[in-house]
């Protein structure tokens, strides 16, 4: 019952201007209903004190009114006095003739009266009640009474009502504020909604960007080494030297080489082609790239490695990682134009990988870094930020296809101008597997 | 017969007449009113044991005794009311018995003397709420009638009244005079 109520307030109720507005008119009605009603009951009240003090004047003079002692009855109307509210009262014997009495506020005693239950004169309450012992009727008794003058009560009541009518400006102001509030998250949950639309269709257009980008790329780059093929081969049927037959032959044979050395890269990215895994230790294995590696740099760089005797052993695909850490190592390279260091460090980490042991491989230059947009898109293939025909953009995404299919992962480390760090995590291997390089 | 028959006859009636005292027909002195007045209200002041009723409609019974005058406005005063419920009887008890004096409720004695004396001990010991106006003698009355200028107070025996089982308004006792008792 109470979530019902719970959800129609979220949902708005007290949002809905009238609803507000009608519990505010409520609060004030019902409160001048009560004002009425404890009005109401002051007043019997009233009355009904008024009938028990003439009462109790009427038992206290019986006995003096029948045996003609106007000192006694005197005596006792004189202690009514004392009593501020009682404004006069009076003992009227059997014949109706007024015995005793006094009047201080009202107007003067009545000569005669009637008997009558307690009414409202003006600004006073009135009372006659009979004298009675018995069955003896032995006169009567008058009183009368102050009520409240109007001016006080009104006062009284205009005090309660500024407190009221606060009250119901409180609840309206706060309706108010609610609608406000739920309107407001209305609005920030259809913006966050826009939002996120738009996101996916960010993403989903850049998906559809870096596809056409492959497809592109991949199609442009077969399409020249088709046709270097075809070219050579047209040249090959219509020449008969061999010296140039030879040399066609070999262009031929170097243009499909080439378009293999593709596909396998593309292969690697989308990770279909199963990896020849060994167990290796990657400082061995870099040890012996050394040659090759030194080969690549040109004047003014140099490496350095950064490892110790053996890491743990990982289960890799030698040839990949070899072909990985050449990519990493040119990409460094055409970073430092004018020269630098690149640092290749091997570390063993405990907490790598989910916590889990892995090796870190990871080569660091300090040329001149990438920005963030470049990280976020440095794996997509044929995505490059060298210039046209120094890069083929598939370099870090073999690397990234290596190490994921390694069940690694890479991250790229950058600070813009100073250096960047690309770093491969390998998972350490289990201890079973059996060695076999 | 002839005219000087009849003035025999009624100068010899007038005569008889006037061997007997008629009662007086002055009009009721003011005494007469108040002590009647004060007599007919005692009996709704004061309360009277249950056994001073044998049924519920048994009469209240106001005995009066040696004053006519206060006899007649009494009756007057009392023609068709109730004390508590019991239709309102004035008796004259001159020449009645103790068992008669013992059944009223109130005894007003206005002789004083040895036939005062007679009145109260024939009362003594029922609940009958003895009204006087004399103090004197061996016997007591539960109220004595006295004189305060122009005014007719009382005064009441309290242990008198306690020993008969009467039991006196305090509304009552509180306009009663102090007196000799």
């Amino acid at each position: 019952m109470i979530s019902l109520f719970r959800a129609r307030i979220d949902s708005g109720l007290l949002s809905r201007r009238w609803i507000t507005s009608a519990l505010a008119v409520l609060l004030i009605l019902a409160s001048a209903l009560v004002a009425l009603q404890s009005e109401r009951e002051s007043y019997s009240a009233r009355e009904r004190q008024l009938s028990v003090q003439a009462s109790i004047l009427a038992g206290s003079v019986a006995g003096s009114l029948a045996f003609d002692d106007p000192a006694t009855t005197r005596e006792y109307l004189s202690v009514l006095r004392l009593n501020k509210d009682i404004k006069a009262a009076a003992v009227f014997d059997g014949e109706g003739v007024l015995v005793a009495g006094f009047a201080v506020a009202g107007g003067p005693l009545p000569r005669r009266v009637q008997l009558h239950p307690p009414e409202l004169t003006g600004d006073y309450l009135t009372a006659v009640e009979p004298v009675q012992q018995g069955e003896l009727q032995l006169g009567r008794v008058y009183l009368r009474t102050a009520i409240e003058p109007w001016m006080v009560r009104a006062g009284r009541y205009l005090s309660m009502a500024l407190v009221i009518v606060l009250a119901a400006l409180v609840i309206f102001i706060l309706g108010a504020a609610h609608a406000a509030a739920v309107e407001a998250n209305r609005r920030l949950q259809e913006e966050t909604r826009a939002r996120e639309r738009a996101e996916a269709e960010l993403r989903q257009a850049q998906k559809m960007e870096a596809l056409g980008q492959l497809t592109g790329g991949v199609a442009h780059d077969f399409n020249n080494l088709i046709m270097a093929a075809t070219s050579g081969l047209d040249l090959l049927e219509r020449t008969t030297d061999p010296t140039r037959r030879e040399k066609l032959r070999l262009g031929i044979r170097d243009a499909l080489e080439r378009g293999s050395k593709v596909t396998q890269q593309l292969l690697d990215f989308s990770r279909r082609n199963p990896l020849k895994t060994e167990l290796v230790d990657v400082c061995d294995r870099l040890r012996s790239l050394r040659d090759l590696l030194d080969r690549a740099l040109q004047d003014g760089l140099a490496i350095e490695y950064q490892f110790a005797a053996t890491a743990w052993p990982v289960e890799i695909d030698p040839a990949q990682f070899d072909v990985a850490i050449l990519n990493l190592v040119v990409n460094a390279r055409d970073a430092m134009p004018d020269g630098g260091t690149i640092c290749i460090h091997v570390e063993n980490s405990s907490n790598g990988l989910d916590g889990q042991d892995c090796v870190n491989v990871s080569v660091a230059d300090e040329g001149c870094g990438m920005p963030p947009a470049a990280i976020e898109r440095a794996f997509e293939p044929f995505f490059t930020t060298k210039p046209v025909g120094k890069g083929s953009g598939l370099g870090l995404s073999q690397v990234y296809g290596f190490a994921t299919a390694s069940k690694g992962t890479v991250s790229i480390t950058s600070v813009e101008g100073r250096s960047t760090a690309v770093t491969i995590r390998l998972p350490r291997a289990r201890p079973d597997t059996k060695w076999t390089a | 017969m002839r005219a000087a028959t009849v003035l025999r006859l009624s100068t010899f009636w007038c005569t008889i007449a006037m061997l007997f005292p008629s009662p007086s027909s002055a009009a009721p002195t003011r005494e007469t009113e108040l002590k009647a007045a004060y007599i007919f209200k005692f009996a709704s002041f004061v309360q009277w044991p249950t056994d001073a009723f044998a049924r519920a409609l048994d009469p209240f019974r106001f005995c009066v005794a040696g004053d006519v005058d206060v006899q007649k406005v009494l009756g007057r005063l009392a023609a068709g009311q109730q004390i508590g419920g019991h239709p309102a009887l004035v008796e004259n008890v001159d020449d009645h018995s103790e068992q008669a004096l013992a059944r009223c409720h109130i005894l007003y004695a206005a002789p004083a003397g040895e036939r005062l004396q007679v009145l109260l001990k024939a009362t003594e010991r029922p609940p009958v709420l003895t009204v006087t106006n004399t103090g004197e003698g061996l016997r007591r009355s539960v109220i004595r009638f006295v004189r305060r200028g122009a005014n007719i107070r009382f005064v009441v025996n309290r242990q008198l009244a306690e020993a008969k089982r009467l039991s006196i308004s305090s509304k009552m006792l509180a306009v009663a005079v102090e007196g000799y008792e």
